[in-house]
């Protein structure tokens, strides 16, 4: 649970960690939770992260499965 | 190298950065771009967020306490009370760090990472004169001797590591400076560590071989790595406290080691320190350098 988070983020507090996929590769990402628990179901969407010099940047994040 | 391979007899390194004219949260962007570029800093990762994550694994494997944590605080800003380089010239009680109504005092930046478990933003400079010995000998009577330096790396990503809770990079790098030395971790006198987080002092501690795992804890709160302690670990007040400017650091450290081998330590003088040991690491902890220093 990040409480200063960098420029571009828009999300506060932001939500990061690592989440294991069923097949044991791990991804670190944001959480889309404002409890997060060790252990807890995810699954990843697409869609917008961040903002870098005025642009979008879009990748993967986890909200709860 | 240079002065090894007789091209040079003398060669001055010097470090310097300057951070805190930018905003807070430009820093800390411009910090970030140390993590993996692709998988890490495009979802915010900030080195605060990765130090909690490190944090919370390290802390529930060992049974890390917040009150350690602080700990770590309290010992690196006292020892910053009596360098009169460090950044901070502050005493902090646990009490302040993590006692009834200390969430104002101390916030929580990342969890389970709070505001003075954090180095600080850091304007600073740092140089050391290199030299071979018969040179060193024409200018001091006290050169310190660089007895052995060990270089590692490891995955940048957290997730593309064996076990998170690890560093790698500073075991092996402190390996190869013990193995160059024929210097080992029970010799040295004074460390300085990578304490950009308090946590990484404990983990750091037992990496270089100074505790074993899970036991840095209980030397912290024995007073063991405490300046009149039997393992002094960051005299000039770690990262913590004397500050963290990235490009100096490395420098600093091995600056605070050599005037404790010159016995030029003023109030924070280990007594009869003739072996020291730093280690600086990048990236969380991506490549880490250690070096074993004798007095001669």
């Amino acid at each position: 649970m990040l409480y200063v988070v960098p420029a571009g983020i828009e999300r506060f507090p932001l939500v990061l960690g690592i989440v294991e996929f069923n097949n044991g590769a791990k991804m670190f990402g944001q959480i889309m939770t404002d409890k997060p628990q060790v252990g807890m179901k995810l699954k990843p969407q697409y869609g917008k992260l961040r903002v870098k010099d005025g642009k979008e940047i879009n990748g993967y994040y986890f909200v709860p499965a | 190298m240079e002065i090894s391979s007789g091209n040079s007899n003398m060669v001055l390194v010097a470090g310097a950065e300057k951070m805190r004219t930018a905003p807070t949260d430009v820093v800390t962007d411009l910090v970030s771009m140390m993590s993996h570029p692709d998988v890490e800093y495009p979802s915010g990762a900030t080195m605060p967020s990765l130090g909690a994550l490190f944090a919370r694994l390290y802390m529930q494997k060992y049974d890390v306490k917040p009150e350690h944590l602080a700990m770590v605080a309290v010992k690196n800003h006292s020892n910053a009370m009596k360098n009169p380089f460090a950044q901070f010239k502050k005493e902090v009680t646990l009490e302040q760090l993590i006692g009834p109504g200390s969430e104002s005092f101390n916030p929580y930046v990342a969890e389970p990472l709070r505001l003075y478990d954090m180095s600080p933003i850091t304007d600073g400079g740092a140089a050391l004169l290199l030299a071979d010995l018969d040179t060193a000998l024409s200018y001091t009577k006290k050169p310190v001797i660089l007895e052995g330096i060990g270089e590692s790396t490891d995955a940048l990503a957290l997730q593309d590591r064996d076990d998170p809770t690890e560093l790698k990079a500073v075991r092996l790098s402190a390996e190869k400076a013990y193995r160059m030395s024929g210097i080992k971790p029970k010799e040295i006198n004074v460390a300085e560590v990578h304490d950009a987080f308090t946590v990484l002092e404990i983990a750091i501690s037992e990496e270089i071989g100074f505790f074993k795992k899970g036991e840095g804890k209980l030397a912290l709160q024995n007073g063991i790595t405490k300046i009149n302690g039997e393992k002094p670990i960051n005299t000039s007040g770690g990262l913590k406290a004397r500050g963290h400017p990235l490009g100096a650091t490395g420098l600093a450290q091995a600056t605070e080691i050599t005037w404790q081998l010159q016995g030029l330590a003023d109030q924070r003088q280990v007594k009869d320190a003739s072996i020291g040991f730093t280690v600086n690491m990048g990236g969380f902890g991506s490549n880490a350098v250690s070096i074993v220093y004798r007095r001669y």
